[in-house]
């Protein structure tokens, strides 16, 4: 069982204002021949609108799972979850991919940028959905990649790109749709030490404009550096 | 509003996973090009064997009325002559010309108006077909007591006892109508039979060839000189004669005047066939009516086997070449989509909802099925051109029945020693052949049909691909490793 307790804000540089999430008792169980696995254990979370919390704990503690929840691609098999106000299990499918257009940008570690269009097209790709013409798509996918340092590789394809470039696409995807929360999973997992410090800074200063920063790591020392930290551990979280 | 189909993502796709593009579009475009050449063929055999049975069949209008008789049914017996020359007059000379018209019923004038004015009838001729026997030399001791109708059918010519035996039929026509049993189309050589009371006669190329005679010689009939104006091949279906002349002057000869033995007629139109013909059986009695159109069906051949063949696989082997297209397609598919799993994934995690996913995966694979489809057209012309470079030929035959007294022709020298006319009593037919060059042709229909094949097998294929994505979890599909 958490420790955390409803409406528990966290103490971050930029000034919180409401809840980015609210989880209640939030539990996800995986049905396996050998039984139930509870990979997520009655989480009650709350992540205050611009926080940057970390989220850190060894593989298979869960942690990828928790995020899983709170980016809306899995629902919890017990529990709330609030985002932004919004109840989430009483969303339909088209709704939640609403929320996950909007409200959330994602970061992985494997980069997961689509190896047939090039930087530019990878940024814009997130932004189809929406009203925007196709020019102000690419305009502001031009915008953003200038934002990340990469305005000179718009038109590279992922494969010319290095790591911490492709890593850098991925983010500039992730804010194209201007969200509130970026939900990052291990997203220097893949980077040597150097490119890691440049990626950290560039979410911290993210955080610093006032986007509410979610972040997974193994990274001891990610998690010593941030305002808040959450440790995982078979399927409960702490605060640390 | 946001657009239905991401184009650049659907090109880069197309263009940047060519290996994919190009393996589902083989697979497609083999199936497609190889349903184009069997259309193309089948096309090819049915033009063909149309432009052969279009003389025959004509426009489907004409039919030929007839009145048989089998042996001991006909009336009074007439037109049965005998051969009998008693053997007490054996040694000495003897020379006979018959005519007759054996089994063959009789119309008069009459019939032949009442049938052009029947509804439905746009016009119609009368016929008279007579078969000649011809027999001459010394009569032999025992005599010769020929029964029944000699020489029936065909010409044919023999020798027995001394006495010397030409049979051939003879069909008396109507030169100022194209209705009847001579057809341009047949014409060898020379013309056919003029309008005017000038004597003239057309010969089947076989009898001709027989009798050595070609195009303005002189050929006798009783004592009247007939000049050979044409040579015409037998057709593949129908009834066939030795000799063609026109038709009051056969009735002249053989003493039939104002009578014919077959009423050709063409309906006004298709439909009206099957109610013209029952409307000739109630005007004149005992008659048959043999449309052309039934004739077509008697023909026979490797166009025409290969013909039924392709109608009949040709579907068959359609269905089972799209079944195959559609099996390709859709491993290749749904492989090309369980390697994007973790893109799909990541595509729903940034928004994209199954029905936007699902739109670009189903426009993604119709843009392969087109192109499949239009390489299928392709390799399929180029198949036809090549198949064009070396033409295929078939044979058609028919068996135009010779219209001797007795619906049957004797071989040519089929005489036998006691002096019997040859050939009596035995049925004959004369064979006709044509080769013919197949032509493979592909129609616009073919196309569209091939473009529809396609755009069908990438939907199917599609489909099932796009199904596979929207029932992908999200969690899942980050998680599969390309």
């Amino acid at each position: 069982m958490s420790t955390e307790t409803l409406n528990q804000t966290a103490v971050a540089s930029p000034p919180v204002t409401g809840n980015a999430y609210e989880l209640l008792a939030v539990g996800r169980t995986y049905a396996t021949e050998a039984g139930g696995i509870d990979a997520v254990k009655n989480i009650d979370l709350v992540i205050g609108r611009g926080e940057y919390a970390v989220i850190v704990g060894p593989s298979g503690s869960g942690k990828s799972t928790l995020l899983q929840l709170m980016g809306m691609l899995d629902q919890p098999t017990h529990g709330r979850i609030k985002c932004g106000g919004s109840e989430v299990s009483e969303l339909s499918e088209s709704e939640l991919a609403e929320m996950r257009l909007n409200k959330v940008g994602f970061i992985f570690q494997q980069f997961n940028l689509i190896p047939t269009l090039t930087a530019a097209q990878n940024v814009e790709i997130a932004m189809f959905p929406t009203e925007l013409t196709k020019d102000a798509a690419k305009q502001r996918a031009i915008s953003l990649l200038d934002q990340v340092g990469l305005a000179s590789r718009a038109d590279h394809y992922p494969s010319q790109l290095s790591g911490g470039e492709q890593q850098r696409v991925a983010i500039a995807r992730a804010l194209s749709n201007e969200p509130e929360i970026l939900l990052a999973d291990e997203p220097t997992g893949n980077l040597d030490s150097a490119t890691s410090a440049e990626i950290l800074d560039l979410l911290r200063g993210l955080n610093a404009a006032g986007l509410t920063l979610v972040l997974i790591t193994h990274d001891s020392e990610i998690a010593e550096a941030a305002p808040r930290t959450y440790v995982m551990r078979d399927g409960e979280l702490n605060s640390q | 509003m946001p657009g239905m189909i991401n184009f650049p993502y659907l090109k880069a796709e197309l263009t940047r996973r060519r290996t994919k593009t190009i393996l589902i579009s083989i697979g497609l475009a083999v199936p497609i090009a190889l349903v184009i050449m069997i259309g193309a063929y089948s096309t090819g055999l049915s033009n063909a064997q149309d432009e052969v049975l279009e003389p025959l069949v004509g426009l489907g209008t004409d039919m030929t009325v007839a009145k048989t008789f089998t042996p001991g049914q006909r009336p009074g017996g007439a037109g049965m002559p005998r051969i009998g020359l008693d053997s007490s007059q054996a040694g000495e000379e003897f020379s006979t010309d018959i005519y007759t018209t054996g089994f063959n019923g009789e119309f008069s004038s009459k019939n032949v108006t009442n049938v052009s004015e029947l509804d439905g009838v746009q016009s119609a001729v009368g016929g008279l077909t007579v078969n000649n026997v011809k027999a001459s030399g010394t009569i032999p001791s025992g005599g010769v007591q020929q029964g029944g109708p000699p020489g029936a059918g065909a010409a044919g010519s023999g020798q027995g006892g001394g006495i010397d035996i030409d049979t051939r039929s003879i069909t008396g026509i109507d030169p100022s109508s194209d209705l009847g049993p001579v057809s341009s189309d047949q014409l060898q050589d020379g013309t056919l039979l003029s309008a005017g009371d000038s004597k003239e006669a057309l010969l089947t190329s076989t009898y001709a060839k027989s009798k050595s005679l070609t195009v303005g010689e002189t050929l006798t009939l009783k004592d009247d000189k007939f000049k050979v104006v044409g040579i015409v091949s037998a057709p593949l279906a129908g009834s066939s004669s030795d000799i063609y002349v026109k038709l009051d002057q056969l009735q002249s000869l053989a003493d039939l005047e104002n009578k014919v033995n077959k009423i050709y007629v063409r309906a006004t139109d298709q439909a009206a066939v099957a109610t013209v013909s029952k409307e000739i059986k109630s005007e004149v009695s005992n008659a048959t009516v043999t449309t052309n159109a039934s004739l077509a069906g008697q023909v026979s051949g490797s166009l025409v086997d290969a013909n039924k063949l392709v109608q009949k696989m040709g579907v068959f082997l359609e269905l089972i070449l799209l079944l195959a297209a559609i099996i390709i397609t859709t491993i290749l598919t749904l492989n090309a989509v369980n390697k994007r799993t973790r893109e799909f994934g990541t595509l729903k995690s940034i928004g994209w909802s199954n029905a936007r996913l699902i739109r670009q995966v189903m426009a993604e694979s119709l843009s392969t099925g087109l192109i499949g489809a239009a390489a299928g057209v392709v390799i399929g012309a180029a198949g036809m051109l090549a198949a064009k470079a070396v033409p295929m030929t078939m044979k058609i035959s028919g068996q135009a029945a010779s219209t001797g007294p007795l619906g049957g022709a004797a071989p040519p020298g089929a005489g036998n020693a006691g002096g019997a006319p040859p050939g009596l009593g035995r049925a004959a037919q004369t064979a006709a052949t044509e080769t013919i060059t197949v032509i493979p042709s592909i129609s616009v229909t073919t196309i569209l049909i091939a473009a529809g094949i396609g755009a069908a097998t990438a939907l199917i294929a599609g489909g099932l691909g796009s199904f596979k994505t929207s029932k992908l979890s999200p969690v899942e599909a980050l998680k599969h490793v390309d």
